[in-house]
């Protein structure tokens, strides 16, 4: 199906008015929870998932609200950045630097506008991107069998356990554990059980959603109630909301290029919309004639993380609904609604299910209008939702995580996985151990395992087979390579530190 | 030499956590077989190749790493007025007490939720966090708490029909 007559498809079913209620609700939701400090786009699109799985939701409007969730999480992330100087999650962290300068000088009006509008145009751009490269990125992955999937499925972790921040071997080691954390329960090739001693509740080993919400939402809340909870607002009028014509000309070209990047670092397997936002800043300030302003309130340094970080969402959306392979820990957990769904991921979904396929790319588009009309005039209603005392939101958050922990099994089992799961990521975030690997892993693990057996079985024992497919020893190498670059650009001694010790999600 | 790994074993104690699960796992995976009856790979050969390689990334960091105590995922005030860090989360000396109190709340509700039914145990739940937290008035926060649980359990379950614990003297239904 040419790129067209499919997203035509897609708009067929993604405008019908089920679907445009659901791609709504996602897009407040997800701008609630990117505004809201404690419940990240990872935990919230977990928690969410077992919900809409539960109320037995349409496959396509339940992705459509998941999807929209995602990209309103990245939008709602920068209201906290310019107004409370607190990003809402690790990809709004740029934004503070100028927005909340901006904010303090009177301009949080056309601060918060051209958040939303960058956001916007990197949207729209980045699923005008991922509608032209999925077709052939689809019909590549085609030619992919065990050996060559279970090459992109390693390629896929040790880009992540690259790029999360933390150092490269604590990430592998949480990417390790993540596996191994796969391998608990019926061995799906033997029907052999692993590691569940004796307890039937690990048969079907750990739900990735119910580690993902312990790993990132509930360690989040240890983390906030460790801290003190006052969070100070700052108080600012929000009456002249219009960007200056100065600042469109300022930010006419950062808008494009900012998207461009945030695309590509977004189609990367391990990268996402942090990197993104921080390469995206870093080449507007090099780029610009006065990059003095940057960090003292340039418009500039507000549109260019925000458009990255939008355009890494379209982007990240390009390796998982092509090759099954998510990019992020929030990209892991919509590959698992995928398989929660009863699709596969992979690319056969494009062709067994195009309707699905296109339906997402076109809600994103929909979505995208969406969250610019309505957040404009909305966010005097974030700005007060930022206002409830923090103490009050927090016990009403943990609510919000035992519904989605429970909503997957109806068993209280596995909130003390999900307990389990929250303590261990509180402690591993004060040992600097990254949990994005763990999920992404911990999704990934079976897949890799029955790949891995598959093409051993198929080439009778023979580990050879993995360097004479061609693809699968690229892919390889290319895998070999990311582990050995900080090893590289260390030696060389030109390595300078880019990206920020903070999680990706 | 081994009084630096020793000194890097008491500084690490969630790595040295997974050094042990590596060594575990490796010896769990001799008990399952290496090979299929067809000659293939067996459930054992992928957990025995982690336990190995969780054990030596443990040694690695143990090794190579000097302990640090930061957090990672925690984005803290930036910029302007900020902190300048990206990392601002307490030290890791010990377990603060609210951080305990709401995980030993939690365990409590999952093993009492299924015997009071959701709006009951939620009810306690949720009242007691407010409680922690907030220094207002308790009757009103213990009045939110059982709104809160009520009103949720009237979306989820009633309105979205997703399934939780019925309360078994029928109040909620």
């Amino acid at each position: 199906m040419d790129p067209l007559a499919g997203l035509a498809l897609g708009f067929q079913h993604a405008l019908s008015p089920m679907n445009l209620l659901f791609a709504l609700i996602g897009c407040l939701v997800g701008t609630a929870i990117g505004v809201l400090p404690g419940i990240g786009p990872v935990g919230g699109v977990a928690i969410l998932l077992p919900v809409i799985f539960a109320t037995r939701m349409d496959p396509i409007s339940g992705m459509i609200m998941l999807a929209a969730v995602y990209y309103g999480s990245q939008y709602g992330g920068s209201t906290t950045s310019i107004l409370i100087n607190t990003p809402g999650e690790s990809s709004s962290v740029m934004t503070c630097l100028d927005g909340y300068a901006m904010a303090r000088q009177g301009r949080a009006g056309p601060a918060l506008a051209m958040a939303a509008i960058a956001s916007f145009v990197a949207g729209t751009l980045s699923v005008l991107g991922l509608m032209l490269l999925a077709p052939p990125l689809t019909e590549f992955a085609l030619r992919f069998g065990p050996r060559e999937n279970f090459a992109l499925m390693v390629l896929g972790l040790t880009t992540l356990t690259r790029l999360t921040g933390a150092p490269v071997w604590k990430a592998l080691l949480m990417a390790v554990f993540g596996l191994a954390l796969g391998t608990v329960g019926i061995d799906a090739m033997s029907g052999t059980p692993r590691f569940t001693f004796g307890n039937p509740n690990l048969l079907n080993g750990f739900e990735f959603a119910v580690v993902a919400i312990g790993l990132f939402a509930l360690a989040e809340l240890f983390d906030n109630v460790a801290a003190p909870l006052q969070r100070e607002v700052f108080e600012t009028k929000l009456g002249n909301l219009w960007p200056s014509a100065a600042d469109w000309m300022a930010v006419r070209v950062t808008l494009v290029r900012a998207s461009v990047v945030g695309f590509f670092i977004g189609v990367l397997p391990g990268a996402g919309a942090t990197v993104a936002s921080f390469m995206a800043y870093a080449i507007e300030k090099r780029a610009s004639k006065h990059p003095e302003r940057f960090g003292q309130g340039a418009i500039e340094g507000v549109a260019a993380p925000e458009a990255a970080n939008n355009a890494a969402t379209g982007g990240a959306m390009v390796p998982l609904l092509t090759l099954g392979l998510p990019s992020s820990a929030t990209a892991a957990i919509l590959l698992g609604a995928i398989t929660i769904f009863g699709l596969r991921p992979g690319p056969l979904l494009m062709i067994e299910h195009p309707q699905f396929f296109w339906a997402v790319i076109a809600s994103m588009y929909i979505g995208n209008v969406m969250l610019v009309i309505l957040n404009l005039p909305l966010i005097g209603m974030w700005v007060n939702i930022l206002k409830i005392p923090y103490g009050i939101l927090l016990p009403f958050i943990v609510l919000f995580t035992i519904i989605g922990t429970y909503a997957i099994n109806n068993n209280p089992f596995d909130l003390w996985v999900m307990l389990a799961f929250g303590v261990l990521g509180y402690v591993m975030r004060r040992a600097d151990l990254p949990a994005a690997p763990v999920v992404l892993a911990l999704v990934l693990g079976p897949q890799m395992e029955t790949n891995l057996r598959r093409a051993l079985t198929i080439s009778r024992g023979d580990y050879g087979t993995f360097v004479t497919s061609p693809i699968s020893a690229a892919l390889l190498l290319l895998a070999v390579v990311s582990l050995a670059w900080p090893l590289l650009v260390r030696l060389t001694g030109r390595g300078r530190p880019m990206i920020p010790a903070a999680e990706e999600v | 030499m081994t009084q630096r790994l020793a000194r890097r074993l008491a500084r690490s104690p969630l790595v040295c956590v997974f050094l042990l699960l590596g060594v575990a796992l490796c010896y769990a995976a001799t008990r399952l077989s290496m090979r299929t009856l067809d000659g293939g790979p067996g459930p054992g050969l992928l957990p025995a190749a982690l336990g190995a390689l969780m054990t030596v990334l443990a040694l690695w960091v143990l090794w190579s790493e000097p302990p640090r105590v930061g957090s990672v995922g925690s984005v803290g005030p930036v910029g302007p007025g900020g902190t300048g860090e990206l990392s601002g989360a307490p030290r890791f000396s010990a377990l603060p007490t609210r951080v305990a109190a709401m995980a030993g709340g939690l365990a409590l509700y999952a093993a009492v939720l299924e015997a009071l039914g959701f709006v009951i145990a939620t009810a306690a739940l949720v009242g007691g966090l407010l409680a922690l937290f907030n220094e207002r008035n308790r009757g009103r926060l213990a009045a939110l708490g059982l709104a809160g649980a009520a009103g949720a359990y009237w979306v989820f379950h009633t309105l979205l029909r997703v399934p939780l614990p019925a309360d078994p003297a029928g109040l909620w239904r």
